[in-house]
Order: C-alpha cells, then structure tokens, then sequence
C-alpha cells in the first residue's frame, strides 16, 4: 500500500518527539472525548474538530509565552498545526506505530509518572500535616552540634618507627599539663593546621581533618587529652574543651524546607504505590535468555 | 626533613601564644579553617569550583543532563543529589566552600524549556531531538546547536532576546538564593564560549556583586576576546566588579596565549595592559586535560606528561598546535613582554576547574561518575572507548580539578578578591593546601616558626604578588611554601619551584625540587631526585600512604638569579601515586584497564606565580625578541 516515499515520511513522524508528545496528547484527550457526555468529537474517525475552547487555549500559551495575542496569520499557523498533527497522528496510531517503539514506550511511561508527580505536586499540604512531619523528621531538621578542640601533631614522617612510642611520651606530657592545654602546642610537631578550633561542625572538622577524625571526636569525652586519634595526615591528640549538642530548630525556621520534603516524600509513596497497584494487575513472567544465563544475579532482579 | 621547632622557638612560641589575649585571635595564626566569626587577616584556604555547567547549558542538556543549578549548588554544599542521567545518588565526600556556575551565555537556560510541550521551544527541531530519549539525537541536536554557534547566530526559534533576559533573570535569581555569606559563596557567572574552527578560546565571566549585569556575552555578540573585554570594561563602568577566566589553552591551536591579537595584529602594551586588566586568572586543569605545558615545550620536565588533551574539540582527532597554547611558556612569555612592552599580557593567577557538563563538581578520583551527560555516566560507558561525535571518548578525560583561594572570609566578595588578588592555587583534584611566600630576607628556618604565616605577610609577598623592590644588600629572592596534602588523598611526593626569565630574547625554564618526602637523596652526578616509588595496587584499584611526607616545607633561595632578568616564580606540588578514575572503574568492572591508559597518576597543585621585575636601569633592553616577535600566522578567521 505504502510507496517508498510515505513510507520513508512514516519513519521520520515515528521518530519525531513531537509525535509522540501528540500521540499522548492526542490519547488522553480522545478518552475524554469518548467518555464524555457530548462525545460529538470523537463521534467520527474522518472528523477533526478545533473546537472554540481549543483556541481560546492556544491564545492563552501564545500570549503566556511571548507577551501578545498571536497576530491573525499566527494563528491560522496554529490552527493549520493543530489539524496537522491530528491527521498525523490518528494515521499513526491507526497504523500501530505506537507499539514496539522503544522511544514510544519510554515517553509513556515517563508522562504518566510525571502526572502522578503533579498530582502530589498540586496538594498544598495542610498545617497538621507539615507540623506531624516536622516532629516525625526532627532529626533532619536540626542545626549542628558543634565542637570546639586543641589538637597536638605527631608528624609521622619525623618519628617514623617511634611513632607511636613517641605520640605515647607526648600524650603523657599533655596529661601534665595544668591548665591543660597551656603550652600544648610546644609539645607537637610543626603542622600547617591551627592547635585550635572552636565551635566547629562536624563537617568543618572533616574538610580540615578528614572524615573519619571528626567523627570520632564526636566520640571524645570533654575535659581530657584523648589519644592516639589518626587522621590522614598522622597522629593527634585531641583535648575536647567544650560541645554544643545539635539545637532542635523552630517549626517556622524550616517550614518552608518541611513542605519541600513533605512533597518529596508524597511524590515518593505515590509514585510506589501507583505502581505497586498496577503491577498487581499482571502476571510477570521473565524467561530465560537463550543461553540459560542471566547477565545479573538472576531473574528477581 | 625535621620540622621539630627547637626548645627556644617553642618557648617563644608559648610566650607569643600566651600574649595573645582571645581564643579567636590565637586561632588566626595559620589556617584557622571556618566559622570562627571574624574575618582572619592571615586568610583562611576555601575551597571550590569556578567551571561547571548545568542542564541550561544547551550541550548539556543535549546529552541529556537535567539537573538543574540547584542540584549543583547542593551537591557542592555536600547534599546528596539525584542523577538525572542514571538515578543514582551522588554526593560528594568533601563540600566546597564556595561554587561558581558557568553555563554556556549561548542559549543559557533555554534548553530545559523544550521540556515544556507546551512551549514553542519544544517544536523547534533542536526541541524535538534533544527530549527523543535517544543519546543518538541529542547527537544531532548537540550538532545543531554547535552549528548555528560556530556560525554566530542563534538557531531558529531561540532568538528571542527576552527569553534569554529572563532565563538569566532567574539564573541569578537562584545562585543570590544559595549564596550563604560565612558557610557558602556563589558567585554570578557565565561562559563566553569562543571557538572559531574548533579552536578553544573560552572564557569564563565572573560577578562580584549581587545584581549582576542584565545581560551576558555570547559567541553570538563576538567571537574575539577584545570585544568581551570591551563588554567586561562596560560592565564594570555600571558597577557590576567582573573579571574573565580563559580555559582550555591546551586545545587552542596556539591562540589562547600568543603574541598576536584576535585580528593578527602584534600586541602592543595597551593591548597587553587590556588583557591582564580583564583575565586575572587563567585555568590550568580541568577535565579536558591540563594546560600547565606539554612535555615538548617542557623537554627537561619529568612530570610534563599528565593528563594530555591535545585533539581539538569537535574536530574529529586535529592535534592541536602546542606553542601559545600552555600556561607555562604564556607566564614566561609574559615577562618577557613586560622586558620588551613595558607590560605583561599574561599576568595571571591560576585556578582549576571542572567543566563538567552534569551539574555536579566530582573532583574525588573514587567517587567520578563521569562528566558528560549520557556519555560517560557508568563504568561501562567510561571505559568502552566509544567516541561521541561532540568530544573525544570518556577515557581521555579526567576528572574536574579544585581551586584554593586564601581569603579573609568566606563571602562572595572575599572569594572574588582573592582570585583577583591571584592568590589563588588549582590542584587536579585532591585538596590540597598550599602556602608560597616570596622576599628578600626570609630567615632559613622561617617555616619552623609559630608564626611563620605573619612573617611572610609582613616581610614578603603571598602568592600572585610582585617581589618588592630588590634591596641593595640582597643576594637572590627566596621563597617560602607548605604544603599540606589533602586528608583523604596521598601523600606527598615533593614540592617544586618552577621559573621562567627571558634571556637574550628567548625563554627560560628551569625546575627545582625544593622539598621531599622520605629523606630521598639527589643523585650526587645528575642532581635528579629519585623516583618516590609506587605502592598502587592496579588490580584492587588501591594504594597505600607508606611513602610520602604529610606536609612538606621549605625556605628556597634562587641559586641562579640575575637581578637583570624578568623572572616568574610558580609552585607545583606533586602526590605520591594514586589510582587514576579509570582504574577504579576497572576494578568495579572486573576488567583490565583499557591499553594506553595510566593506572595511576601524581595528582598535583600549582600556584599563582611570584614575579620579579628589575629596577630598568639594570636591563639591557634588546631590539629583538626572537620568542615574542617571530611572525606567526592570524587566525584563519
């Protein structure tokens, strides 16, 4: 039926985006149309209808997007594409060009996940409902501990075998020291890093430190020289002077960080219960590739 | 070498200490870190990055990057993000003190609005190709766009003015929004994205103030870089403070740093005086390879070889011409112009960067999850070896470098005039921490003090500074610098001062070892230093930090000055051996790397340069720079 000539234009429309996004467009609207009460529309496959409202619409996005009513030849425009693209595509869908279509499906799939997203998106969350979260997610919502320390080197590079043995004199010295951190610094090795820190964050503490150093003061009891604590650059002793504990923030502080997790999470759950419901409704089955291998761990996954 | 202070100093050091009355000021000596409160007049290192590119720049987009420039700023703050090219969750291990977004000005933010199937972007055929789903398309769409680029024009449909107005508009709208004065800097910023025949000559635009200019600077408007200097000149007449940053020398084709203007003309001094004026900083690594030298201008430099990038971008394989296009003989050329104009074009600090063109900063060697949207965003498209059309395959690239700028305090302004200042250093990568003083009367052991940093403020110049007026009594300038390896990386191998002088008309290098780990011996007949060795295991992707020093110092004299010669001091700090990202990726694979590839790398720091300029009674000016003045060829242009 097809010569060469539409059929090579038949490839070029199944390829092009814009189809795909009428195709869906095109789908959601026909269902309406079907469904409806005045289904005068759909009524007919040889009919297409630009229907006042349609371009009432087109008005409002050319006006939307370019700040004026669309002169009188734009329009024509419009509408010339309107029909266009619904001849295009209910001869695409008529001929099947939606199944089998790797870039079809994926676009599908896409848009109706987007249209539960929002669907979350346009539910304003109530004053319960952020405060509940708030108080189930306090955690998430605090402000830093903060810490504030001495620390004394012990230069690896210097003591190299004695290291340890030497970090251990030094530790002795500081537990000698009274005030205790008085004249710390004279006891360590030379070190580019200040002896001093206070009220820093655990994350502070790690871009000068490294990661694992500051958690583990975190762990350091206050008023003492605890050691030997390694870091990536050696050994350290470290005097824990005084802690802030991590401060709970007011409710009206963060609200505006509330919703966006309140709508994270929404999206989330409704999204794994959408597709939990319609997963229900069919049978999965994975056959085996030829070869009787899988290339990951096995089906379940 | 022993960094132990002797009885005396640390006595006085106490003293000094003690005599300091508060805790906050005891905690400005060195490198305080952050938070304390006050600004610290000794400057603190923060840590960044100055390139990055985001799904509104329209390449970006092309290969399928949609996460958006808050993502960026969150993922440097520390935050995990969500992929949009895979789904994974990224985070980085160590955030940033600050971030700088440098989508392309060229079609910025207009991109992401094809999304919107309502919006008449989303018919035009770019729109179409670039939102297929199909990598394939945004092939096509990347072509289209670079297309309509290169020919200096928008595509049709995206020639709206106002829709670039406003997609700047909210562009700054959200870097103000994330700009956290004290925890977190963002600075305005854009890309000027000049690339005649496929010769790179981008730069990078930068803000310090908060409104930023109404509009930015494409291709579109120019393609020669004085006319972005004229824009930059404008700018600053409105109030908008701004300074460019060129990139990518190393695929120049020999015009990013040479002797001749955009028109083929020879520079002259005002020309010269323009240039350094408006690009204060120039980059000297990033994912596209280094731009420090290459190893056949640097023939007697060992550690040349790093990181190579040299095909031109987009030209399907053309090497690109190496003179004029490194940043090393720019700098040494420079003095020499300064020597033979009265001025120096390319008087530059240095930073580093990414371009990463997928919103997120990934400067870790373990934790890279590639740089270029759908290309090269798991393992196995990393190491295929498949050639996109828009680049070269991912294997050449490496991963985004950092930028360590000293500043009193962590704000949008004190960011800005640090690199301004040019006290400012970029590392391929890890962060590490590096002080370079020049002067003229540094104690020997001046690193050994408790106040080492004060005294070299005090008694000479950081980083990016000009070495004060020789005096009479002095022999040779010297050089103080630390540094300090990153935490979470490897130790450090050694430190190294490198100079450039004109002499007789033609440049000079040479490369000192100033300091090393390990108490390694020179060789007594070469003076070569040995190898520090290599503990990388390739096989577990994995090494071990029992060679190397943590933190390497050192008081350095100039054994060959001549106090007539223009000279340039610069630092370039060298890690034990590291895996590169490839090798870890080969490790998650269960493969072997794939052939001509490095398994590991020595990652590396580079100073802003020191300069030297001799009172001009003492230089003999010649008639002829064979270096400065031979003819080279204009652009094609």
């Amino acid at each position: 039926m097809t010569t060469p000539d539409t059929s090579r234009l038949l490839t070029t429309v199944v390829r092009n985006p814009l189809v795909h996004f009428l195709l869906l467009g095109a789908a959601i609207y026909g269902l309406h149309a079907w469904l409806g009460p005045d289904g005068e529309e759909g009524s007919s496959q040889s009919r297409i209808v630009v229907s006042a409202g349609d371009i009432e619409s087109m008005r409002a996005l050319w006006q939307k997007r370019w700040n004026r009513p669309p002169t009188a030849a734009e329009e024509a425009g419009l509408i010339r594409d309107r029909v266009r693209e619904t001849v295009l595509y209910r001869e695409a869908l008529a001929m099947g060009l939606d199944e089998d279509d790797v870039i079809v499906r994926r676009r599908l799939a896409q848009k109706l996940e987007f249209l539960v997203q929002d669907l979350v998106e346009s539910i304003e969350p109530g004053e319960d409902e952020l405060r509940a979260h708030f108080e189930s997610h306090r955690a998430d919502y605090r402000e830093p501990g903060r810490t504030t320390i001495t620390q004394i080197f012990v230069d690896p590079d210097l003591h190299e075998d004695d290291t340890f043995a030497h970090a251990e004199r030094v530790g002795r010295a500081l537990r000698a020291l009274d005030p205790p951190t008085e004249g710390a610094a004279a006891l360590g090795d030379r070190f580019l890093l200040q002896d001093y820190y206070p009220d820093r964050t655990e994350q502070e503490l790690a871009k000068l430190f490294g990661s694992e150093f500051a958690r583990a003061v975190e762990g350091l009891e206050t008023g003492s020289w605890r050691g030997p604590q390694l870091s990536g650059y050696g050994v350290h002793w470290v005097y824990v002077h005084a802690r802030t504990p991590p401060r709970d923030l007011d409710f009206e502080v963060v609200r505006s960080e509330v919703a966006r997790d309140w709508q994270d999470a929404r999206r989330e759950e409704a999204n794994a219960r959408y597709y939990e419901k319609l997963l229900a409704r069919y049978e999965i089955v994975v056959e085996p590739p030829a070869d009787g291998k899988y290339a990951s761990k096995g089906p379940e996954e | 070498m022993n960094l132990l202070p002797t009885p005396s100093l640390a006595t006085a050091a106490v003293l000094v200490a003690l005599a300091l009355a508060s805790p906050a000021a005891a905690d400005s000596v060195g490198e305080p870190g952050r938070g304390s409160g006050e600004p610290n007049p000794l400057n603190n290192v923060y840590f960044g990055e100055q390139h990055l590119h985001t799904a509104n720049s329209p390449d970006a987009f092309a290969m399928g990057v949609r996460n958006t420039p808050d993502d960026a700023y969150d993922f440097c703050k520390g935050k995990p993000v969500k992929k949009s090219t895979t789904g994974q969750t990224v985070q980085k291990r160590v955030p940033y003190d600050w971030c700088a977004i440098t989508d392309h000005a060229y079609l910025m933010g207009l991109l992401p609005q094809t999304l919107d199937p309502d919006n008449p972007l989303s018919k035009t055929e770019i729109g179409k190709l670039a939102n297929s789903g199909d990598p394939a398309d945004g092939n096509k769409a990347f072509g289209l766009i670079a297309r309509a680029g290169l020919a200096g024009r928008s595509p049709e449909g995206f020639d709206d003015p106002k829709l670039l107005r406003s997609a700047w508009d909210r562009h700054k709208e959200i870097t103000n929004k994330h700009n956290d004065p004290g925890t977190f800097t963002t600075l305005i910023a854009f890309e000027w994205t000049s690339i005649p025949f496929g010769q790179n000559l981008h730069r990078n635009v930068f803000f310090r103030d908060d409104e930023g200019p109404d509009v930015t600077f494409s291709t579109v408007d120019s393609d020669n870089a004085e006319d972005l200097w004229t824009y930059l000149e404008a700018q600053r007449k409105k109030g908008h403070e701004t300074f460019a940053i060129p990139h990518n020398g190393n695929v120049s084709n020999s015009l990013m740093y040479n002797p001749n203007t955009s028109y083929g003309e020879p520079i002259d001094k005002k020309w010269a005086q323009r240039r350094a004026l408006n690009e204060v900083a120039t980059e000297i690594v990033q994912t596209k390879g280094q731009s420090d030298t290459h190893p056949a201008l640097s023939p007697h430099d060992e550690f040349a070889d790093f990181e190579l990038y040299t095909h031109l971008i987009g030209s399907g394989g053309v090497l690109g011409k190496i003179d004029f296009s490194y940043v090393r003989q720019a700098l040494i050329n420079g003095v020499g112009f300064q020597e033979y104009l009265g001025a120096n074009p390319f008087k530059f600090g240095i930073v580093a960067g990414g371009d990463s063109h997928t919103g997120f900063a990934v400067n870790e060697e373990d934790n890279y999850t590639g740089v270029h949207g759908n290309t090269d965003d798991t393992p196995e498209r990393r190491l295929s070896g498949f050639v996109p059309t828009a680049g070269e395959a991912a294997l050449t690239f490496g991963t985004p470098g950092a930028t360590g700028v000293w500043a009193p305090e962590n704000t949008r302004e004190a960011i800005f005039d640090g690199i301004k200042r040019k006290e400012s250093f970029g590392t391929s990568g890890p962060l590490i921490r590096l002080r370079f003083f020049g002067g003229w009367d540094f104690d020997d052991d001046l690193v050994e003090d408790d106040d080492f940093v004060a005294q070299a403020y005090e008694s000479g110049v950081p980083m990016g500074g000009d070495l004060r007026p020789k005096p009479k009594r002095a022999k040779a300038p010297t050089f103080a610098v630390w540094a300090l390896k990153d935490p979470a990386s490897g130790n450090l191998d050694r430190v190294q001062i490198i100079k450039g002088w004109f002499q007789r008309g033609f440049a000079r290098e040479r490369v000192y070892d100033v300091a090393w780990s390990d108490g390694r011996k020179p060789d007594p007949k070469t003076g070569k230093l040995p190898p520090v060795g290599n503990t990388v295991d390739v096989e577990n992707a994995s090494y071990r930090n029992s060679i190397g020093d943590s933190q390497l110092a050192a008081v350095w004299t100039d054994p060959d000055f001549d106090p007539s010669q223009h000279a340039v001091y610069y630092v370039r700090v060298l890690e034990i051996p590291t895996p590169r990202w490839s090798t870890y990726d080969a490790k998650a694979l269960g493969r072997p790397i794939p052939e001509g590839l490095p398994a590991a790398i020595q990652e590396r720091a580079w100073s802003s340069p020191i300069w030297y300029t001799p009172d001009p009674k003492l230089v003999k000016k010649l008639d002829f720079y064979p270096g400065l003045q031979q003819v080279v060829p204009g652009s094609p242009r």
